[in-house]
């Protein structure tokens, strides 16, 4: 084993050229809170963006929509209030990471990176439609993230930006065996927004995490609301059929968290609870 | 690689060398020896390596010592306001908000970065706040009510000035002054290092030119050992010393059975056994070289289920058998009246079988040890132990040397429960030790942890209970075998104690409770706090639950009814005085009731 050598470039120009020559020899290091216990598997080089400044901002783009960098962090999203005020889902979700060091540290782009079926914040990425930004030396390409999932990265690609569209009613609900410093067993993430009349749904869209080796979209679950009343005891019974049509589409596994019965049966309880939730925030909004 | 990097730790500018794959906490404790953070998990799971990047609570294992650049760390010892106590170390050390102190640091740092900016926080906030810090002793409501206290303390001082804190240390003095301490709360003695981070814990201490140690475990469960070579490990940077089991001068221990290998010769039980150990320069190195000890296996079929391991003809850990013969019929029996009788004629039997899972303590404070040898062959052993004189002679057994050779010290203990109850690695670093010249020092990984240290026994128990209509427990029979791992350790007396306390707190007037160890080639199972009882507790309170529930009697009225008395005697004969279990349950009765109105 030889040792690593580190490379912290200051700007995204270096970091790209670099990557494009080590490819798969780089751990790229953004927070590190998962690069960093990986470090003792002989990585041949360290490259670590969290230097690059262009990286860490986060712009308002338009009246609803967002424009996050890779390096912000979970930290930045669920104190700022632009983030709170346009896509309150994703502060929410931000606030549901590790504890209060790991969001000090932790990035979005480190988790959207990770594609993890677990991760917290790909539910609401995935609800809000984001896009996502992959930089390469000499160019870019931009991919939606449900792309994203199922495709992943090239090895020379850094993720750099997020687009993302606020608007209609959204909520995440999580279930872990303690709050802070434990992975969701399951969640489910909602966005719902009301058409001009107010009386049907212009979109509805409705992710499931931890139940499925990517994180989902619930297809099924979304076709069974799409022509419910959003009021009454339609939308009520509505909500229902949306849990089980989740939990038929779910294909969770079985681990030292939960047993895939377990999983089944609760993300048709956190979906439930969340379409009621941002059926809420949508009539308020 | 080191490159000299510049570290600002609390105030003062440091320019020290830092690897490529360094993180902020190796080179806080190996190069600039701060301990205050400590190295609980290295994986940003458990808090206890917090401290303040430019005022935001970090895990230092998680952030690569190159990246901090100019940023100012600050860590426990930073804390202080020269003489002064910081607020929240004050409160935490008044009132009693550290137990072992392990976490201390971790937690008073994130109390910090939430009282810097908000000094009017509420419980939940101070919840969240703390989120990120695992402590393992107190259940935190201290720790909440502290950094409470300290928010008010500080609020106080912003709003009067400087004079509020002349008054209130004033006041304190005072206090402390105050002759007579019986009835009074007074902060642990051991507490104003645990909050300034001055406690020295086994990891904590430095010798000069110490070495570091590294295992070899086994790669298999269970497996013959055919051949292990040390030479390419030998030759390997770094490397002061390397011992295999011809290296240890009584290789077989153990508190009743002498059954253990120090490091294993002939085969491996379980994946915690010892090949090989390795000492080295620095822990990556040691690292490097125990991955370089190459071991040929013939793999055997392994046993993890106790009841199956004692099946006849199945394949043996140990000669001549499964049954782990701590006695000459490697059972516990506990015998009182007539169980056939009474169960005949009991109106209701029930008969059900329990299983209960191994358990891991996780401490806060992994193993650590560490060993100074002396010009004539005598050793001082730093290691947080809970039973340092039994286990200082155990250690001088396997090295042959007399007790006075040895000085075994327990540094502060990070949180025990019952896990660093054993001789774990002692023998082999004293051994490193004694060949080099050197003090060796290691420190386990919570990997290793969970792979090479004890865990509370699995116990298999079938449960058969008879009882009347009128709800009095007649006859109790108990047959129940304990999963003790590859190696007997302390299980029979944890069998002795869990087969004792089988028929719970209650009155049972004929008895047969009849309990064994199975050798399996899991985890070895050792003491931890309960010692048997726990897993008997299962299985007793919820048979009482189902008994309860056949007769149609609310199960705190039928433990009641057959609650132990005054005078009654234990399963084995013994008169009990000071029972308590009839109070304790209307107590409970009474605490329930009031919930309810």
């Amino acid at each position: 084993m030889t040792d690593a050598r580190y490379h912290a470039p200051e700007g995204l120009d270096r970091a790209l050229a670099l990557l494009d020559q080590w490819r798969h020899d780089a751990l790229i290091v953004a927070g590190g809170t998962e690069a960093v216990p990986r470090t003792g598997y002989g990585p041949r080089h360290i490259l670590d963006i969290s230097g690059i400044a262009e990286l860490r901002q986060l712009h308002a783009e338009g009246p609803e929509r967002l424009r996050i960098g890779a390096l912000v962090t979970c930290t930045m999203l669920a104190t700022s209030e632009l983030v709170h005020k346009r896509m309150p889902v994703l502060a929410h979700s931000a606030l549901s990471v590790g504890g209060p060091q790991i969001r000090n540290l932790a990035t979005i782009g480190g988790n959207v990176a990770s594609r993890s079926p677990r991760s917290d914040l790909l539910p609401a990425l995935l609800v809000l439609d984001a896009v996502v930004t992959l930089s390469r030396h000499g160019g870019s390409r931009r991919l939606r993230i449900s792309e994203f999932l199922a495709e992943g990265s090239r090895d020379n690609e850094l993720i750099t930006l997020m687009d993302c569209a606020g608007g209609g009613g959204a909520a995440m609900q999580r279930l872990s065996m303690r709050r802070a410093l434990a992975p969701a067993i399951a969640s489910a993430a909602v966005l719902l927004h009301l058409n001009a009349t107010r009386k049907g749904w212009s979109q509805v869209r409705i992710a499931l995490g931890g139940v499925a080796p990517r994180v989902m979209r619930a297809h099924k679950a979304e076709a069974v609301l799409t022509h419910v009343p959003p009021f009454g005891s339609e939308f009520a019974q509505g909500v229902r059929r949306a849990g089980d049509a989740a939990r038929e589409e779910a294909n969770p596994v079985s681990d030292v968290w939960a047993t895939s019965w377990y999983r089944r049966h609760v993300i048709g309880v956190l979906t439930q609870r969340a379409l009621l939730q941002a059926a809420k925030a949508a009539d308020a909004a | 690689m080191s490159e000299p990097i510049r570290l600002k730790v609390n105030g003062d500018v440091h320019l020290v060398a830092a690897g490529p794959t360094d993180s902020l906490l190796d080179v806080l404790r190996e190069r600039l020896s701060i301990t205050g953070a400590k190295r609980g998990c290295d994986r940003g799971e458990c808090g206890a390596c917090t401290v303040l990047l430019d005022d935001l609570p970090v895990n230092a294992c998680l952030v690569l010592a190159r990246r901090v650049r100019g940023a100012s760390v600050t860590t426990v010892e930073g804390l202080r306001c020269g003489e002064n106590l910081h607020p929240l170390q004050r409160a935490f050390h008044e009132l009693g908000a550290t137990q072992c102190g392990f976490c201390t640091p971790g937690m008073l740092l994130s109390a910090k970065a939430l009282l810097d900016h908000n000094f009017t926080p509420t419980r939940e906030e101070i919840r969240t706040a703390i989120s990120g810090n695992l402590c393992r002793c107190t259940g935190y409501t201290k720790i909440v009510a502290a950094i409470s206290v300290a928010a008010r303390a500080i609020a106080l001082t912003k709003e009067l000035g400087d004079g509020a804190r002349t008054a209130s240390s004033s006041e304190h003095d005072r206090d402390k002054s105050f002759i007579g301490v019986v009835g009074r709360r007074l902060p642990k003695i051991d507490g104003l290092g645990h909050v300034t981070g001055a406690t020295k814990y086994a990891d904590d201490l430095v010798l000069p030119r110490m070495l570091y140690a590294k295992p070899v475990y086994s790669a298999h469960d269970h497996a013959r050992i055919v051949r292990v070579d040390v030479s390419r490990a030998r030759q390997a940077p770094g490397v002061a010393a390397v011992i295999t089991a011809q290296d240890v001068p009584e290789n077989r221990c153990g508190l009743t059975v002498k059954d253990q290998p120090v490091i294993a010769d002939d085969k491996v039980r379980h994946r915690g056994d010892v090949v090989a150990f390795v000492a080295a320069t620095d822990p990556r190195a040691a690292a490097q070289a125990a991955s370089l000890v190459a071991v040929e296996y013939k793999p055997l079929p392994a046993i993890f289920d106790p009841v199956e391991s004692l099946r006849p003809g199945t394949l043996t850990i140990h000669e001549p058998g499964n049954l782990v013969p701590f006695n000459a019929s490697g059972c516990i029996r506990i015998r009182r009246g007539d169980v056939n009788a009474a169960f005949d004629a009991a109106d209701i039997v029930l008969d059900e079988t329990y299983r209960t899972s191994p358990i891991e303590h996780a401490a806060m404070e992994p193993h650590a040890m560490l060993v100074l040898p002396g010009p004539t062959g005598s050793l001082t052993i730093w290691t947080p132990n809970q039973v340092l004189f039994t286990r200082a002679a155990e250690i001088a057994g396997i090295l042959k040397l007399p007790l006075s050779k040895l000085r075994v010290i327990a540094p502060p203990i990070g949180g025990g429960f019952g896990g660093k109850n054993d001789v774990t690695h002692e023998p082999h670093i004293a051994l490193l030790a004694l060949q080099t010249g050197r003090p060796v020092k290691y420190t386990w990984s919570r990997a290793e942890e969970f792979i090479a240290s004890s865990v509370r026994h699995p116990f298999v128990m079938r449960h058969r209970i008879g009882v009347m209509r009128d709800g009095t427990i007649v006859a109790k029979w108990v047959d129940t075998t304990g999963d003790a791992g590859p190696y007997a350790n302390q299980s029979p007396a944890v069998l002795t104690v869990h087969c004792i306390f089988s028929c719970g707190p209650y009155r049972v007037p004929n008895i047969s409770i009849e309990g064994r160890l199975a050798y399996t080639n899991n985890q070895i199972a050792g003491a931890f706090r309960g010692y048997g009882v726990v897993q008997a507790a299962f299985a007793v309170e919820s048979q009482m639950d189902a008994a309860a529930a056949a007769l149609g009697i609310g199960p705190l009225e039928f433990r009641k009814r057959n609650a132990l008395r005054e005078g009654d005697t234990s399963p084995t004969g013994q008169p009990l005085a000071g029972v308590g279990i009839g109070e304790c349950l209307d107590r409970v009765a009474d605490a329930l009731e009031r919930d309810h109105e």
